[in-house]
């Protein structure tokens, strides 16, 4: 069965791209490389800027894709659609961004980061009725940098004064690892469930540097480390020709539980290797809280695809032992319910005929959501975030394998308040390589 | 399919894109709260004493000898000891002539009385690596005395027919070493002391064809006060030499665990003071002094190093001392207390006067610059 696996060379061309890319990706420290830290400034307040990724399809679509389930794809938006696989998936994808940050007085900064989307793949263990899902993703993102400068009357004496700058910067975040099964139990009925890993470093500094050489640079980091397992579940709902002949409705829904993190938090003085351990380190729990899907997706004739989404995350019953940005032990008040609302539609002409020219087989996307984050840096004041998404996707190699390009462009926050207003505009690239594997051979 | 090969290199190639950033300060506020904005604070070293102290003056590049009476220090009496190194070699039957030759390097005390040392053979073995201010080497027979200006920079002195005529088979031996032990150079008569320099001072034998010069190969000056220093109210004197040097401490409390950018300790000199000397009279002022831990095994470190400043001040800065600070910090115990000590190789009776703590604006200081947690 190996050498057959191997045995032509397509696959070896796939194995190879995605060999490459999971190599280059997955270098020690840098797997989420997240851009380090140039990224929004609403990513250093709570457990940092919340992120998901369903599949390239859902993504372009408004990020949602709870009821979304296609041949082509494998989402991991909801666990039951993995039910519904034919082909052997290896999804990798990365993304640039760009924020452009704006104050009060119109002074505005532009960061630029890249940062791998997602490593997934699917498996169908029964045709369309048992399959698995696997994935390395990312669960939330912290990517902050700001500097300031001033002087400083180093000696009162001789009222000598040294110009000093200090760069705050917030790195790191949590990533999940997700495996689980989905099948369908009836025609019209899947169910899905996995097992959620969810863990990270997250890591503030705040480097001190002078002008003169006397005086010696100080990075004082506080490491916090997180660790926890949950588990989510799905079922979808899929029924045929509703509206008319050959169109498909489902209905989707998905419940990530709620679970406790397992933390400890150290402060240090120093550089990488030659980092002082100040104190003795912390240790507490981080209570996340229940997440809530539901979506709705409308499939015409094999060329329209409509879906809408809605994510609840009751953030304000977050509990945790460690102080975070925006959050003391007891105090929640900047902690608030998140609500994502998103829609989207795909336009594939050439529907389900392969032999049809290129144009027609590229699939065209449209979407947007509207997202209430689920920390405020000040009371009262919510930081929403709107955006458009969109993108392309492209046959590539063989008809089971795809490469999307998608884009994002949105705003967040406001001004008010000495707070700030991201307008975020980004770009992802991601291959979808899809093939039969596992062939059973037959004797005549 | 063309289109599709470039698909890795492409996806490769996105990956690789880095970060643009231009940070700046907008969005300051929202993460000023986390504090960091460094801060500078002021101690005063406590339990400032001054700490009596017999310094290393053997093996060193300056050998002293004479008597000084200064009117606000006291007597100081110091004897300096010499051993020769033997070069090439002659017949003893040529030797016409032995001359102790000196150049002087420095002097404190009266710059017009005459000098008189005397030459005394020094009789056993002597050691002087380590050797202190108080150690005092047996004396043999005198050889000869002599008189010099104290401003003199080249002093030579004949030894007599007597001695060379005893002593030539000896200086031309192959056991030179083990057999000869040097000089003292003692004081006879003298209202100051002088320095010889070692590097320059040999002693010189002579011949009809020839001249040898027999380098100078150990130094020690033995050195003692008598009688109490008479010092103004609120300073502190510290001499080269005899001592007293200075030891403190300073109460770190509340800077545990805080990162520490920079730490400077400053002594104020009155030079003013010191320099009030009668007519004629050096009395020369200590230009470098060393800043160190004691631990409490008694065991010095030297941490910075200071020079004395335009404005009449010692300011000691250097990452060592940085670094102490920031492990004590830490909680590790490094020192039991700190100390001024003047550089050893220096082997002067140098001075000074430092103000103590009861004025506000010359009392030392110890200025830390800190970047706290919070």
């Amino acid at each position: 069965m190996i050498r057959r696996f191997f045995s032509t060379a397509r696959r070896r061309q796939h194995l190879l791209s995605l060999g490459l890319l999971c190599g280059l990706t997955l270098a020690p420290a840098q797997v989420f490389a997240q851009g380090r830290d140039d990224g929004s400034l609403y990513s250093r307040f709570g457990l940092g800027e919340l992120r998901a990724f369903a599949s390239p399809q859902s993504q372009a679509m408004g990020g949602g894709g709870t009821a979304l389930w296609s041949w082509n794809y494998v989402n991991f938006g909801n666990p039951a659609s993995w039910g519904r696989q034919r082909l052997v998936r290896a999804v990798a994808g990365f993304r640039l961004d760009g924020v452009e940050i704006t104050d009060a007085s119109d002074n505005t900064k532009r960061l630029t980061a890249g940062s791998l989307n997602a490593i997934q793949f699917g498996v169908p263990l029964r045709d369309d009725q048992l399959g698995l899902g696997l994935a390395f993703e990312p669960y939330s993102r912290v990517s902050y940098r700001v500097q300031t400068q001033n002087q400083l009357i180093t000696d009162p004496t001789a009222q000598d004064t040294t110009l000093y700058q200090i760069d705050f910067e917030g790195t790191g975040g949590l990533q999940q690892i997700r495996a689980g099964l989905g099948v369908r139990l009836a025609d019209i009925l899947t169910l899905g469930a996995s097992v959620d890993v969810i863990f990270g470093i997250i890591e503030e500094a705040r480097r001190t540097q002078f002008a003169s050489v006397e005086f010696a640079e100080t990075n004082l980091a506080t490491s916090t480390r997180l660790f926890g397992v949950t588990g989510t579940l799905g079922a979808l709902v899929t029924l045929s020709n509703v509206a008319g002949q050959n169109d498909n409705f489902s209905l989707g829904v998905s419940f990530t539980l709620p679970t406790s993190l397992n933390g400890d938090r150290a402060l240090t003085l120093g550089e990488s290797l030659s980092r002082d351990t100040l104190g003795a380190e912390i240790e507490g729990t981080i209570d996340l809280p229940l997440s809530a899907r539901l979506g709705l997706a409308y499939e015409l004739d094999n060329r329209w695809t409509f879906v809408a989404d809605a994510r609840y995350e009751p953030w304000s019953q977050f509990e945790s032992d460690l102080s975070f940005p925006g959050y003391t032990p007891g105090d929640a008040r900047l902690f608030r319910d998140r609500l994502r609302l998103s829609a989207g539609v795909e336009w594939l002409p050439a529907g389900v005929n392969l032999l049809d020219s290129y144009l027609k087989r590229v699939a065209y996307r449209l979407g947007f959501y509207y997202d209430q984050a689920y920390v405020s840096p000040v009371e009262g004041i919510d930081i929403n975030t709107l955006a458009l998404t969109g993108g392309l996707s492209m046959p590539a190699f063989t008809p089971g394998t795809r490469l999307d390009i998608n884009f994002e462009v949105g705003t967040r926050g406001t001004t008010d308040q000495n707070l700030v207003h991201d307008l975020f505009y980004g770009m992802s690239a991601t291959l979808n390589i899809g093939e039969r594997w596992f062939i059973k051979r037959k004797l005549r | 399919m063309t289109r599709t090969r470039f698909l890795v290199p492409i996806l490769v190639g996105l990956l690789t894109l880095t970060a643009c950033d231009d940070p700046s300060n907008v969005g300051i506020e929202l993460v000023e709260e986390g504090g960091g904005e460094p801060v500078v604070r002021v101690l005063t070293p406590s339990m400032i004493e001054e700490e009596p102290i017999n310094d290393i003056t053997g093996a060193v590049p300056r050998v002293l000898a004479g008597q000084v009476n200064d009117p606000m220090l006291g007597t100081i009496t110091a004897t300096g000891y010499l051993d020769f190194q033997r070069v090439d070699s002659v017949n003893a039957s040529d030797i016409t002539g032995v001359m102790l030759r000196l150049v002087r390097d420095y002097v404190y005390g009266d710059t017009l009385a005459a000098l008189t040392l005397t030459v005394r053979e020094l009789t056993e073995e002597w050691n002087a690596l380590g050797a202190r201010a108080d150690t005092t080497l047996p004396l043999g027979a005198s050889v000869t005395t002599f008189t010099f200006e104290p401003l003199d920079s080249l002093i030579t002195v004949d030894l007599p027919e007597t001695w060379v005529r005893d002593n030539d088979t000896t200086l031309v031996s192959f056991h030179f070493g083990e057999v000869f032990h040097g000089f003292a150079l003692e004081a006879t008569a003298a209202e100051a002391v002088v320095g010889f320099d070692f590097n320059q001072s040999f002693l010189r034998i002579t011949t009809e064809q020839d001249t040898l010069d027999y380098p100078v190969s150990l130094t020690l000056s033995g050195v003692i006060r008598t009688g109490q220093p008479t010092i103004p109210e609120g300073r502190f004197l510290i001499q080269d030499g005899t001592g007293p040097t200075l030891s403190f401490n300073v109460d770190f409390d509340g800077l545990d665990d805080t990162p520490l950018n920079a730490a400077f300790v400053r002594f104020f000199a009155d030079t003013l003071t010191i320099q009030e000397t009668p007519p004629n009279f050096v009395r020369p002022l200590i230009e470098t002094l060393q800043l160190v831990r004691i631990t409490e095994e008694d065991a010095a470190f030297v941490m910075a190093e200071a020079s004395l400043d335009d404005n009449g001040s010692y300011r000691f800065s250097d990452a060592t001392l940085r670094e102490v600070l920031q492990q004590t910090f830490f909680g590790q115990d490094l020192y039991d207390h700190f100390a001024l000590r003047i550089p050893f190789t220096d082997n002067t009776i140098s001075v000074m006067l430092l103000f103590d703590a009861t004025s506000d604006e010359t009392a030392p200081e110890v200025l830390l610059t800190l970047s706290p947690s919070s």
